[in-house]
This record gives structure tokens, sequence and C-alpha cells, in this order.
């Protein structure tokens, strides 16, 4: 399942239940699975099956119920909230389905997010913004504002914010699924290009055609891995 | 219309929360307004009570040196005869009597008039007759006119009052007639009238008279004027000596009454329109985030056909009719309030009995009701105009124009700021105005000194020695009275009320040529250990004693600031002035200063004469007490009964009373502004609040973005607090500026600050950041529980 070496990722026995009322949600159901440094690895499964948990536990956004969760050497699930938050923003880059930009922030600004609440100086955050931009073909955009730009140019300038921190891992939900086939493809191009630079990145896709992008396809079912294979690239 | 009316009550019913909040602001902003402007409009529009009142004018003397005082009687008699612009004139006076002959005896209050007193204020007695020009004479016989109250008081509303007898300072007079009930004279307060004429100094340097007079129909002030400045013009001729640089000046009454409460009074009726102004703020803030979840139901309605214009007629039926439920309960909050207001005003408010609610408020209530609902339901209402049908319905109205009426409400929140900057500010100057005026030192030892007024009958006492011997008895009794440390009298009180004011100039120098260029001072004549009961300071000489006897040489007491001003760096005892209208006095002593006329005042120089040269029947006690002085009333009331058992005393006070008494009108504009500022403050702080838990509530999408690329708790409270001080820094510069225009208005209200005092234009301003920064901090600790996940929308 991995390259042989210490896993990026590791996860063992994760569960997530929700509860609410008298009824017992059972998202995850005791989930094993490593992801290694450099790795794609594509998330697939029916609605419900409890990819996005996944990926949300994967983000730290999300605390497991139960098992161990391993990022990058260190156990995270059991970290408080402002550890979390730092964790995130160090080591983890979203893209997500609805590019999830502010609004009231410019391309630039979108972009720098992460950088200031890194406490990054004000002159290394703008070389690290322009290389990010630069990287996804956005730095003609930078003063416009997300309402200005198509929805292709919007995910790009949403993976642009998710590099420039470097993060050790780039988690995408359905990052084509609010797009048209050509802008969609043209993303997913953009991420197998991040991945060829060395890039580890799990998408959640329901899309065979992008699944197959990945080196690795991970089916999800009822909140169990049923299928993993390696694709061939 | 029925039908925007009844679709309007039901969506008012469907929510009772936001109803019911809306409708309590509205009703306190609207009724303290009709509450203030009951005042106002009772005390300054419609303030007399008199036919035709805009006719009616106070005549007064002014002297060049000393400026505007009360009239003499002799000049009232020559320009009422000479002047050709007054249709009727009168003189007015107030004074106290005991009245015997009926019951207990009372001490009663009247007012001495002249017969022209009826034709100018245009009042006539109910029962009997006024008094005619042969009762208002020297050696008529004594008639009074009863007062309403005292006729059903004392005398159980007699039919046959009429004719009766009954003695007043042990004299008898005989009641000729009754006024009716809500009969008021001008200014001043009584239980009965007596002729002026009867009794009155014919000196021309006696001013002690208030003149009121009528304008004849269709005569200017300027008219009035130029035929008076004739007139004293002559009489400076003819008298010289009393009358020389002196003349004569018209001013409206209700200009008087302007000049003596105008200004505090439109300083808070604009205080209370500020409040009513940021609680409709408020109130539009709520309903523009109403209008926020009803975008789909406007939708629909346009989508259905319904015109714009429609759709705002609606918004602004529900508003004006919200308005309108807040007026009608304003209704009810100004009537309390007008008694809360009643019952603080100071003593000498004046036609503060006139303040009411009547039809005229009903009136301004629904006007100010109907406006209220236009100002705050125009905003949301033309929100509405603005509205994407198409966004709307396809958005549930979730997103589309948010930026805009977000922008809206952040005016509004801004406005709120800078009008409670701007009130709370006013009440700042005012409270430090009120905090250095209680810091003046009287001149005198306020604490455990007890006063009161006694008169003895001129019947009784009618010469000098009787009067002197009286007093001497009862201050050298009341002096052995356990917990009395000191007894004295004095005939005018600081503080009281009561002032008199004496011409003199110094010995040596010639007698000045006129009126107008003589000096004048406080003059009291004292009694006993007056200066020891009071706690005056003696700097120089001594203190009158037993050595200063009725044959004795003439002596003095002068304060410091006398002392200053003619003999610098010099010893002023041993020197002598001469008091106009008595003798050349040699200085014994020299005491420290005390405020006369009010705290805030500056008054003229002091002279005090010994009592035992000058007796004076009517006298107010003074005693220094060693414990609680108003618990000593009742042993001096003793002392005082044991010497004559038909003596009254009244206006028993204690010198801290009085201090408070002349502080009543500030303390009454002070503790209505702090509360207006106070209330100001607080829906200042509502409309903050409101508006940064929509901001988060609205951006709780963005927040999880925020959080999920790594924001800590602190970085999301950070970001709702700095946008809370944004708009509280807008609102503080906007404010300030504004206040800085505004608070000149009230610079006749202030003592001992400027209207644009540094520390307490700072001070506010701080004190409403961290209001502004109290109010956010709940919206921004909620921010930070924002889970991303669910703003994210994950599964």
């Amino acid at each position: 399942m991995t390259n042989g070496s210490t896993p990026l990722i590791h996860l063992e026995a994760v569960t997530k239940v929700f509860v609410t009322d008298e009824v017992e949600t059972h998202a995850l159901a005791g989930i094993h699975m490593d992801i290694a440094k450099g790795e794609y690895v594509s998330i697939a499964g029916p609605s419900g099956c409890g990819k996005s948990t996944l990926l949300a536990i994967l983000g730290l956004l999300d605390t497991p119920s139960d098992g161990t969760y391993i990022l990058n050497g260190k156990a995270v699930s059991g970290l408080k909230m402002h550890e979390r938050a730092r964790i995130r923003n160090r080591e983890i880059g979203f893209i997500f389905q609805a590019f999830n930009l502010i609004g009231d922030l410019t391309v630039y600004e979108n972009v720098e997010l992460p950088l200031t609440y890194r406490g990054t100086p004000g002159s290394e955050r703008k070389k690290l913004v322009h290389e990010a931009l630069e990287k996804v073909g956005m730095s003609h955009r930078v003063k416009h504002y997300p309402s200005q730009l198509s929805g292709g140019q919007q995910q790009r300038v949403a993976v642009a914010r998710a590099l420039v921190g470097s993060p050790s891992v780039l988690l995408a939900d359905e990052p084509t699924g609010n797009l048209d086939s050509a802008n969609g493809d043209a993303v997913m191009d953009l991420m197998r290009e991040l991945h060829r630079n060395g890039a580890t990145i799990v998408m959640v896709t329901h899309d065979p055609r992008y699944a197959r992008f990945a080196d690795r396809g991970i089916h999800l079912f009822d909140g169990r891995i049923v299928d993993e294979k390696v694709e061939a690239v | 219309m029925f039908h925007e009316l009844r679709f309007a009550i039901r969506t008012l019913l469907k929510s009772p929360t936001f109803t019911l909040v809306a409708v309590l602001t509205l009703a306190l902003g609207i009724g303290a307004n009709t509450a203030i402007f009951s005042v106002v409009n009772s005390v300054l529009l419609h303030a007399l009570p008199y036919p035709q009142a805009g006719r009616m004018v106070l005549v007064l003397e002014n002297a060049k040196g000393f400026g505007e005082m009360a009239t003499a009687y002799p000049n009232f008699l020559d320009w009422a005869a000479q002047n050709k612009v007054f249709e009727s004139q009168a003189v007015i006076r107030e004074d106290s009597f005991t009245l015997t002959g009926v019951g207990e005896p009372e001490h009663i209050r009247a007012i001495k008039a002249s017969a022209g007193i009826f034709s100018t204020i245009r009042a006539r007695p109910s029962m009997g007759r006024a008094f005619l020009r042969d009762d208002d004479r020297r050696g008529a016989g004594g008639v009074v006119i009863l007062t309403d109250g005292l006729w059903k008081r004392r005398f159980g509303a007699d039919p046959s009052v009429i004719g009766r007898s009954l003695r007043l300072d042990q004299k008898p007079y005989t009641v000729i007639g009754v006024m009716p009930s809500g009969f008021r004279m001008p200014m001043m307060a009584c239980d009965l009238l007596i002729p002026v004429g009867l009794d009155a100094d014919m000196g021309r340097w006696s001013h002690y008279l208030t003149s009121v007079a009528r304008l004849k129909p269709g005569v200017s002030m300027a008219q009035a004027h130029s035929n008076l400045d004739g007139i004293s013009q002559t009489l400076q001729r003819q008298y010289p000596d009393s009358n020389g640089g002196w003349s004569l000046q018209v001013q409206s009454l209700q200009g008087y009454i302007n000049d003596q409460v105008g200004t505090a009074l439109l300083v808070l009726l604009g205080a209370v329109g500020l409040v009513l102004l940021i609680a409709c703020a408020n109130i539009a803030n709520l309903l523009l985030a109403r209008a926020t979840t009803r975008r789909r139901e406007f939708a629909i309605r346009a989508a259905l056909g319904a015109s714009r214009s429609r759709v705002v007629r609606q918004m602004l039926t529900e508003s004006v009719l919200l308005a309108l439920i807040g007026g009608g309960i304003g209704l009810l909050v100004a009537s309390w309030g007008i008694d809360f207001l009643v019952s603080l005003k100071p003593a000498d408010f004046p036609l503060a009995e006139t303040i009411h609610l009547d039809s005229s408020m009903l009136l301004f209530t629904l006007a100010v009701s109907i406006a209220t609902g236009l100002i705050f339901g125009i905003t949301p209402a033309f929100e509405s105009w603005r509205l994407n049908l198409n966004e709307s319905l396809k958005e549930g109205g979730r997103t589309a124009g948010t930026c805009s009426r977000h922008a809206l409400r952040k005016a509004l929140v801004v406005c709120e700021i800078a009008l409670s900057l701007v009130l709370s500010i006013g009440a700042g100057l005012l409270i430090k105005s009120f905090i250095n005026v209680t810091k003046v030192h009287p001149g005198f030892r306020v604490e455990n000194v007890l006063t009161m007024e006694l008169t003895l009958p001129k019947a009784a006492y009618s010469d000098d020695i009787k009067t002197a011997a009286f007093y001497d008895r009862l201050l050298e009794n009341a002096k052995h009275l356990p917990g009395i440390n000191a007894a004295g009298a004095a005939s005018n009180l600081p503080l009281s009320n009561m002032n008199w004011e004496t011409g003199f100039y110094i010995e040596g120098q010639p007698k000045p040529a006129r009126a107008s260029d003589l000096q004048y001072a406080e003059a009291s004549v004292v009694a006993g250990d007056y200066f020891q009961a009071m706690g005056m300071r003696l700097v120089r000489g001594r203190f009158f004693s037993g050595k200063d006897q009725r044959d004795t040489p003439k002596v003095m007491i002068i304060d410091e600031n006398l002392a200053a001003k003619y003999w610098p760096n010099q010893d002023p005892v041993g020197k002598r002035l001469f008091i106009i209208g008595g003798s050349l006095r040699e200085v014994v002593g020299v005491v420290g200063h005390i405020k006369y006329t009010g705290l805030d005042r500056d008054t003229r120089v002091e002279v005090f004469t010994p009592f035992t040269q000058m007796p004076y029947r009517d006298m107010y006690l003074t005693f220094r007490t060693s414990a609680d002085p108003a618990a000593m009333s009742a042993a001096i009331s003793n002392a005082v009964h044991a010497l004559d058992k038909d003596l009254a005393l009244y206006d028993v006070r204690t010198m801290q009373q009085l201090v408070s008494r002349s502080l009543s009108m500030r303390r009454f504009s002070v503790l209505l502004l702090v509360i207006f500022a106070g209330l100001a403050l607080l829906l200042a702080a509502v409309g903050i609040y409101g508006v940064m838990a929509y901001s988060v509530a609205q951006r709780s999408h963005e927040m999880g973005i925020r959080m999920a690329l790594g924001a800590r708790a602190a970085d999301v409270r950070g970001l709702v607090v700095r946008q809370a001080m944004r708009l509280a820094f807008i609102g503080v510069v906007i404010g300030l500026s504004t206040a800085f225009a505004l608070t000149r208005v009230m610079s006749s209200l202030l003592f001992g600050v400027t209207a644009t005092d540094p520390p307490v234009f700072t001070g506010i301003s701080v004190l409403l950041v961290v209001v502004a920064l109290l109010a956010s901090y709940v919206p921004a600790r909620r921010a930070t529980r924002v889970d991303p996940i669910v703003a994210l929308r994950y599964e």
C-alpha cells in the first residue's frame, strides 16, 4: 500500500460516530490507511460513504471518535484546538469543491491568508504569494475579487492558496465538482503537475476519469475501505 | 391599505420577540421625548397662562456699573403716568406674614401688588372685587384678596368671606375678593394679595419691586424701549442724585423665563431627540436584518405582480404601525416621566405647575410616532426596492445584496456611536461642571448650620428698641440651649435667593455725582454670633461685639475682596466708608468673601453692619450645632414661642439643604442628561452587538474557511473585534467633530470647563470605544465557536 518509506499519513482503526438524539451514525468504521510522501491518492465512493468525513479528519477539521492519526510522525488525533489550527496552517492545504474564497478579499489577499496566520513577514509573503499565483497561472489577476473571476480561475486561486504555505499534503474535496469539463480538466492538469513536482495529494472525487490521475485509488462504502488499487499512470 | 395593515399586524404577531423589543425601545424613546417636550411646551412655548401673553413685558431699571436692578416705587409711579406704550402696568413684590384671627397662626406667602396688576395679567377675582386705585395708597384701609387655595384651606370655601376680617402680622385687613382656582401670578407664588401702595418705600434709592406691564396692541418692543428711554432721561435730569446714569429697559416676560431655563431645556430636548434617533437607527437595523430573511417573500410577491411601490408600502405600514404602538405605550411612559421630572425639578423652576399631558401633547406624540416609523422604516423599505428578483428566488434570499445591506447596517451603527458620543460628551461636560461647582468653597462652613426665617409683626414690634430687645433675648437664650454652639441672625442669608445691595463710596473720595457712579456691595445686617455660627473666617480686626451699640460710633465689617479692591497693601481696619441712605461707618474687621447668590456666580464685594445699630424685623436665624442641625429646630421653636407665642418660624433649613437647593437646576440638567446619555450608550451597545452578531452569523462560512486555513480562535476573535473597532473609530471621529460644533450651545451651562474640554472629549471617546469593545466581544467569542465543517458544508 505504500512505497516502503515512513508514511506521511498513518491512520489506524479510525472510527467516527455521529450521535443525534437516539440515532448513532457510523460515518467511518475502522479505517486503516497509510499515505506516503509524494503520493497522489484518490478517494471515491457513493454519497454518504464517509469520503468527506475522512477528508475532514485528515485535514484536522474533525477528530476521530476512536483510533490513531499520525501526520508527519506526530500523533494528532488528541490535539487541542489551537494546536490543530497550527498544524492545519503549516501541514495541510485545502482545495474545496465550492472554492471557498473570501468574497471581500482580493485574489492576492485570499492567497496571502494562510501566511498571515503563520506570521510570515510581509516581504516574504509577497514573494510566496506571487510564486504560488505564477504556478497556477493567475499572477495577472492579483487585484481582482473572486466575483470577477470564472469558476476555473477561482479554483486556480484556491489551489494557489492551498500551495502557498508549502504544506505537507494537499486535500482536495471534489475540486472539479463545480466546474465545466474544460475547466475541470485544466484544474486536474494543474494537480497532476503539482504531483509531478513532489506534492502529496489526497483527492475525493466522484469522477472515475479524474480518479485515474491518482497513483492509488481508495474506494469507500459504508465507512469502510472496500477496495484499493494502484493506478497505471 | 387595509390589506397592508392586516398583514402588518399578522407579521408583527408572528415575531413577538422582535415586536416587543422594537415597541419597548420606541416607547422609551418617544415617551422620553413627549415628557421633555411637555416641559418645553409648558414652560417655553405656552408658558404664560394669561390672555395675549406675548404683550406682557418686564420693565427693568439699569444703572451703569451695577446692571439690572429692581424698580423703585416712585420711579414706577412716574413712568406709569408718563408712558404711552403700555395698556396697563403694575409692580409686585413677594412678602410674608403671620396670619392670625382665623384659627392657628400660620406663616403665609403674600404678594404686594399695585392696583394695575389685574388689568395687566387680565385676571379678575371670582368673588368680590379687585383692588381699586384708592386701596393702593398710604393711609387706605387694609384690604386683601385671597387665592382660591387659601380661601378653601383657611375659610372652608365660605361664600360669605367677602367683608370678613383677618390679621396679618397682627394688623387688621378686610377680605375684598377671592381669585379663581388656577390663578397664577407671574414668577411668584402666593396665598393672598395686598396692595403695595399701603406702605411702599418712597425712596428712589430703594429698588425692591418687580415691574410687569402689558403693551398696547400694535406697539413693538423697540417703540416701548424708545418711549421709556425718553422718560428715563427726564427722570435723570429731575433726580440726578438717585437716577443719574440710570435707564429703563423692557424685556418680554417669556424671554425672561427663557433666559432662566431655556438653554437647559433646549439642550435636554436636543439630547432626548438624539436618543430617539439612536433608537430609530437600532430598529432600522433590526428591520434590515428581518428584511434579509424576508427577501424570498418579497421576491415571490413581486413575481406574482406586486409593484415595487406596493412592497415599499407594506414595509412602511409595518414600521409606522410599530411606531404607533410604541407611541401609545410611550404616552404612558411620558405620563410617568412627567411625574418623575416634576419630582426632580428645582424648587424655583418656573411654571412647574403648568406641566402636564394635554391634547397638544397627544398630537405631538402622534406626529413623532409617524415620523419615527417613517425614519426607521424608510431604509429597509427602499432596500426591498433594490431587490434582484432572479437572485432572490434562486438563492432563497441568502446571499444576494448582502454587502450593500451590511454596509447600511454598519453606517447606522456608526451614526449611533457618533450620536451617543455627542450626547455623552454633553453629559460629561455637565458632570464636570457640577463637580467643579460643588468644589467651590462658599466662604463659610456648610455643615451643622441650622437656619430659619422669623418675621416680627410691625404692630407688636413697632420700634427698633422692641425689635432689638427681642432678638437679643432670643439669641442669648438660644446660645445656652444644649447642642447649640453659636447663635446669630442676618437680614439676608447666602444662597437663600434673597440679597440686598447697597451703594457706597470711600471716605476721602468725592461723593459721586450720579447714582450710576456709586460702588455697590452685598449688604447684610447681622446679630449675635452670626459670623461664628456661619463659620466665617476673620481675616483682620474683630467681629462685632457688645461694644457696638446704638449710641456708639457706627461700625461695619467688610469682606476681603472689598479690602483688596480699595485698600490694596493697606490695613483697612480703621478706614471709613459712606453707605448710601445710611451714615459714615468705620471698618472694624475683615472677613473672608462668601458666595451669596450661588456657588457658580460671582458676587459683589460684601459689607456687614451690626444689628444693634440698624435693627431689622425680618431676620434669618442661624445656629451652629454640635450634632444634627435639623434635630434642633423644635428646641429653637420653643425658645421663640417662650418669648412670643404668636410668632411663626418658617423656611427651616440646614445650610446643607440651602447649598443643595442652589444646585438643584444644575443637578436636574445633569441627572437627565446622564440618564439620556446612559440610554444612548446602551442603545449604541445593543446596536453594535446586533450588527456584529448578525455579521458573525452571515460570515460563519468565511470564518469556517479561515479556520480551515489555520486561523486560531484569537485570530477569529480579533477579526470581529477589529471590525467593531473600525466602526467605533469612524463613529468616534464623526461624533467628536459634531460634538466640537454642538457643545458650544451649552457654554452658558458650564462652569470651570470649556465646551471643548480635552479630558472630557478624550475620556468619553475612550468610554465609547470600551463599550464598543464589550458589545463586540460576545459575538467575537461566538465566532470562535463556528464549526468549520458545518460552515464549509461537509456531509
